[in-house]
């Protein structure tokens, strides 16, 4: 009985063999021993309804390797426990391969990953060389000057050394801001109003805003909460309005410097969930077209250099986009002025910020 | 230092167009130890604009700055000067910047540099018959 010749690709094309031919055959084997594949469990000796329906429990429950006996009678038991263990290799075979080729996704997946962050991590090194090298041709074009100089005591070249010293610091914040780059905190959830990100933000920056002569103009209408992490979306309006004060500072006070922030409903989702819709705008220059693709990459910046990290808007994006949202930058036409985009789901749905490099 | 007169004996003029708050200082010390006659701005537009005002022996400019980058600079001043050195300072170790500079007919220094480099360049640049 351990006979059976149950190949499992090869088993539906002679189900017809089974099923007519079989009948006339003596019930003896018609294969040779040894050649047989052994099933890994044999229900019973003889095909019964029980062992059949072990057979398909089996199936049902994930386990192909059990089977239902054969008496090679060629009656109805034994022509249903060939069919049914027929199916378990097959379903188990195609099961076995989709296991594997899902096995094949994830590894393609982990080396995209992988490539995404080496990919980020080039356009890091690329940036941080770029800004290091001011504060260095700061230090070596000031040694420089003053090894010319020995007969020059120390009190002489104080100003020089103030120099280096703030070049030297400089050099670390720029490091301490790509490490702050690199460590992502998970979020903070909890229900809060859609304005009051932008609130706290308005409040910290009071100051830089009113000393530039920027009119801040709010207008958020009155909206239920949603879940968001303050702080870091906090982060992601204190961002945006350094930029617009850094764009209106190009712009001669008289011709009038404002930033405008709507607060609304947004669009549903394709479930139905409603979202909020942050515009803020400026009547800075905006951002040129060419560039525009380029700004939430990180240490893309426009801004005279030392005065930006080129991270902030890398950082914003990253911020909206853990909270499941989405923020783009939609240029300007003729009077309407460029302006960021943000749409932020009412229920934060927290978009896996462990993935970025 | 070596003052740098030029033919007529005042000092040769020098613009210098760099927006960074620690390098411009330092760039503008080093070129009056050399003997020039520093005009600094921190931006490219404000660089054009006295460009159209006044003239100058020489200009150092920033590649990357607001309101118009080293090459508009370089440029604005060829369309006047087709001879007046131009010394485009980038901290991109950039080919397209680098052929970009070249074609408008500016040399190119990297960041990182030192005094001695820049003086070396100058040197070169006024050096008159």
């Amino acid at each position: 009985m351990g006979a059976q010749s149950e190949r499992p690709l090869a088993a539906v094309a002679s189900a017809d063999e089974v099923s007519s031919g079989m009948r006339a055959r003596p019930p003896a084997p018609s294969l040779p021993e040894g050649s047989a594949v052994e099933p890994e469990a044999l229900v019973g000796s003889q095909p019964s309804i029980e062992s059949i329906s072990e057979v398909l429990v089996g199936i049902a429950r994930g386990d192909f390797g059990v089977q239902s006996p054969r008496n090679y009678r060629g009656d109805a038991l034994d022509v249903l426990s060939y069919l049914v263990n027929a199916t378990a290799e097959e379903v188990g075979a195609l099961v076995r391969a989709l296991r594997e080729e899902r096995r094949e996704l994830e590894r393609a997946q982990e080396t995209l990953v992988t490539q995404g962050k080496l990919a980020a991590l080039g356009e890091l090194a690329g940036g941080v060389a770029h800004e290091l090298n001011q504060p260095l041709t700061v230090m070596q074009a000031l040694c420089e000057l003053l090894l010319e100089r020995p007969e020059r005591t120390i009190e002489s070249c104080r100003d020089e050394i103030e120099l280096i010293a703030a070049a030297a610091g400089r050099m670390g914040r720029i490091v301490a801001a790509v490490r702050t780059f690199g460590r992502r905190t998970g979020l903070n959830l909890a229900p809060l109003a859609p304005r009051a990100p932008v609130d706290s933000a308005l409040l910290l920056l009071a100051e830089q805003l009113r000393v530039a002569s920027i009119r801040v103009e709010l207008d958020a209408r009155d909206l239920s909460p949603i879940t968001g992490d303050v702080d870091a979306l906090q982060q992601v309006f204190i961002n945006l309005l350094i930029n617009a004060r850094d764009a209106l500072l190009e712009v001669q006070p008289a011709l009038g410097r404002r930033v405008s922030i709507t607060i609304g409903p947004g669009p549903t989702d394709e479930r139905g969930e409603p979202s909020v819709l942050y515009v803020i705008s400026d009547t800075g220059p905006g951002i040129p077209r060419e560039v525009a693709p380029r700004i939430f990459d990180p240490f893309f910046s426009t801004k005279p250099v030392g005065h930006g990290t080129g991270l902030g808007l890398s950082i914003t994006h990253g911020i909206v986009l853990d909270h499941g949202g989405t923020i783009r930058y939609v240029p300007g036409v003729a009077e309407l002025p460029g302006r960021f985009e943000i749409v932020l789901p009412v229920r934060a749905a927290s978009a896996g910020g462990g993935q970025r490099a | 230092m070596s003052l740098a007169p030029s033919g007529d004996g005042r000092p040769l003029r020098c613009l210098l167009a760099e927006d960074d708050d620690l390098l411009g200082p330092v760039l503008r010390s080093l070129l009056e130890a050399a003997g020039y006659e520093v005009h600094a701005v921190a931006s490219g537009r404000a660089a054009l604009e006295l460009l159209g005002r006044a003239e100058f022996d020489v200009v150092v400019t920033d590649y990357r700055m607001p309101l118009g980058n080293g090459v508009d600079v370089l440029r604005a001043v060829r369309q006047g000067s087709p001879s007046c050195p131009v010394i485009v300072i980038s901290g991109y170790a950039d080919e397209a910047v680098e052929a970009e500079v070249r074609e408008a007919g500016g040399r190119l220094l990297h960041k990182p540099f030192g005094a001695s480099e820049l003086r070396r360049e100058l040197e070169a640049l006024t050096s008159r018959p």
